[in-house]
């Protein structure tokens, strides 16, 4: 069939159903989740793109991988992604840089063009140089765009890979020829559809055997097991919430069973109303994908920073743990910036529970304040359903 | 209903009679794919030494040894590795955690033995409180079904006799995947 549009699926009434329809609901849903907008891009073609000192720099991708809705050029404007169906994104990057000095750190993330407007840019992880180690930062964002379907179009909205490094000089992107593969790398996929399209709050499909006669199928046959399974599917139990208060973490000697819980004060999504009060509970079984990022301001004194996801649920004990990530070594620049990530695909149960956990060390014992939604390393969390 | 393969789309034909078997195969197996995703979710909960490497770095296959779901029996234990059962895109979330430190951490997710992406590349605290360690990563790799297999690796430099941290449940490396599309 044609290239799939944006489910859009009919409401059915009694009487005939004909094929137009359902192969406008039916045959367009399952080619669209098939086949979801999605783009694999890295730079790996020498000579590696150049880095200015403390500048923050779109990468160029010269390597697609993967483009299934035509949103980027290998050959022209390599640094940019532009939305061409509209929807809520999940974007991975990752960036190294080929320097083996003690200077400065490098950080990565994305940035762009939303609603006609520079997105802010939000990096990941902030990685210290050190060790004689070309670090790289790693990162996930989800992001909607709206503005869509005009490749290259001065108002249409557009994702980029952006870097940045303090090592005081120019440095060079790191194109790592072999295993490993250090590159720079954006991956995103269309996860859902836009809010203002979505319909929320439905089951998990069941997806039953069809009636067999003298069973008939009815017009709420039709709805829950064709319109509601494809809402649900193109419109997943989604939530991304950011630190926006003004608080300290306290210095902790180890990462501990279970993390301090960050509250996050400002939403961007929460499409099953599922967060309250420092948790987000399940609204539904499910598989789901969960990033969280710690930002700290950082200080002379500052060791080692965490960020992590305590769950509570059955299949992972029981009882509350957190699930640390990157534990890694603090940046100790005097009223600076510290960025550490978790990222886990976690099976569990509806009621069960995540919170996004934190630490840090510090050797005078010093409290480090959270970077704010308005940072560019600012404190979030991240959930996608990805399969029941 | 498990073990189905990724759908073909469905076509309606106009004119013909359908049975509800017609249905079921049109409808509710591709929905039921696509509901219901190939998954897999394994962690390690046994002690893993790995080498280290001076300049180039070792690296080492991460040991998963524990299988939390597998739900097309892809998992195998012997070669700790996940063989994809049918062609397409899959997201993996690896976790790998370091007992000793200070070292340098790569965590990568590995496509029949190449490394698709390092995608946690930084250092550990540890010259003096010796914190432990991790790195995540993740990647959205393509793998030919039954050809193609997926691999969790750590590389560390700059170490010596580095092990991994199974101390406690949220210490345990870890991996997931699930197939996302075509």
């Amino acid at each position: 069939m044609p290239n799939p549009g944006l489910p859009s699926p009919s409401t059915y009434a009694s009487g005939p159903v004909l094929t137009p329809e359902l192969t406008g609901d039916v045959s367009n849903g399952v080619a669209w989740l098939n086949v979801p907008p999605q783009f694999i891009g890295m730079q790996t073609v020498a000579p590696p793109q150049s880095i200015p000192d403390t500048a923050t720099t779109p990468v160029n991708l010269d390597t697609e991988y993967l483009d299934t809705a035509g949103g980027h050029r290998d050959n022209s404007n390599q640094a940019i992604y532009y939305g061409m169906y509209p929807g809520w994104y999940l974007v991975e990057t990752f960036c190294p840089v080929d320097y083996t000095g003690t200077t400065g750190y490098v950080t990565a993330g994305v940035g762009g063009q939303i609603g006609g407007s520079s997105l802010t840019n939000r990096f990941g992880e902030l990685a210290p140089f050190g060790n004689s180690f070309r670090a790289g930062s790693c990162g996930t964002h989800l992001v909607q765009m709206t503005n869509t379907g005009n490749y290259g179009g001065a108002n249409n909205d557009y994702i980029q890979l952006v870097v940045s490094q303090t090592t005081g000089s120019s440095q060079n992107i790191y194109i790592e020829g072999s295993n490993p593969g250090r590159a720079p790398y954006m991956s995103l996929r269309w996860v859902g559809l836009p809010s203002s399209l979505g319909t929320a709050n439905l089951p998990v499909p069941a997806n039953p055997a069809w009636p067999t006669a003298p069973a008939y199928v009815t017009s709420a046959f039709l709805n829950a097991n064709i319109r509601d399974t494809l809402n649900f599917l193109c419109y997943p139990p989604m939530f991304f919430g950011y630190y926006n208060a003004s608080g300290s973490l306290a210095s902790q000697n180890q990462t501990p069973a279970v993390g301090t819980a960050v509250f996050l004060g400002q939403t961007q999504i929460d499409n099953y109303n599922a967060y309250g009060t420092n948790t987000w509970t399940a609204p539904v079984g499910g598989f789901y994908y969960c990033f969280g990022q710690v930002g700290l301001v950082s200080g002379t004194s500052s060791q080692a920073i965490a960020a992590g996801l305590t769950v509570t649920s059955a299949a992972y004990g029981g009882t509350a743990v957190t699930l640390w990530g990157s534990s890694m070594l603090a940046n100790n620049a005097s009223s600076g910036t510290n960025a550490a990530i978790v990222r886990r695909q976690l099976r569990l149960n509806a009621g069960d529970t995540i919170q996004l956990a934190a630490f840090q060390n510090d050797s005078n014992n010093n409290g480090r304040s959270y970077l704010t939604n308005t940072s560019q390393w600012a404190t979030k969390m991240i959930i996608v359903w990805m399969s029941a | 209903m498990s073990g189905i393969a990724p759908p073909a789309v469905p076509v309606f034909p106009a004119g013909y009679g359908p049975l509800d078997t017609d249905f079921d195969s049109w409808v509710q197996v591709p929905f039921t794919f696509l509901t219901d995703r190939i998954t897999c979710r394994v962690n390690c909960q046994s002690s893993q030494n790995f080498t280290s490497g001076v300049t180039s770095g070792a690296s080492t296959i991460i040991h998963f040894d524990t299988v939390l779901e597998d739900s097309y029996s892809a998992w195998s234990n012997s070669n700790h590795r996940f063989t994809a059962p049918f062609s397409g895109w899959y997201q993996v979330t690896v976790f790998s955690s370091i007992q000793t430190a200070p070292v340098n951490l790569q965590v990568t997710v590995l496509v029949s033995g190449n490394s698709q992406f390092s995608t946690s590349a930084h250092q550990l605290e540890g010259s003096t409180l010796g914190i432990i360690g991790g790195g995540c990563a993740t990647a959205t790799v393509y793998c030919d079904g039954v050809d193609d297999f997926i691999q969790g690796q750590t590389i560390i430099t700059g170490g010596v006799n580095v092990t991994n941290d199974v101390s406690s449940r949220g210490r345990y490396p870890r991996m997931e995947i699930v197939y996302v599309s075509q």
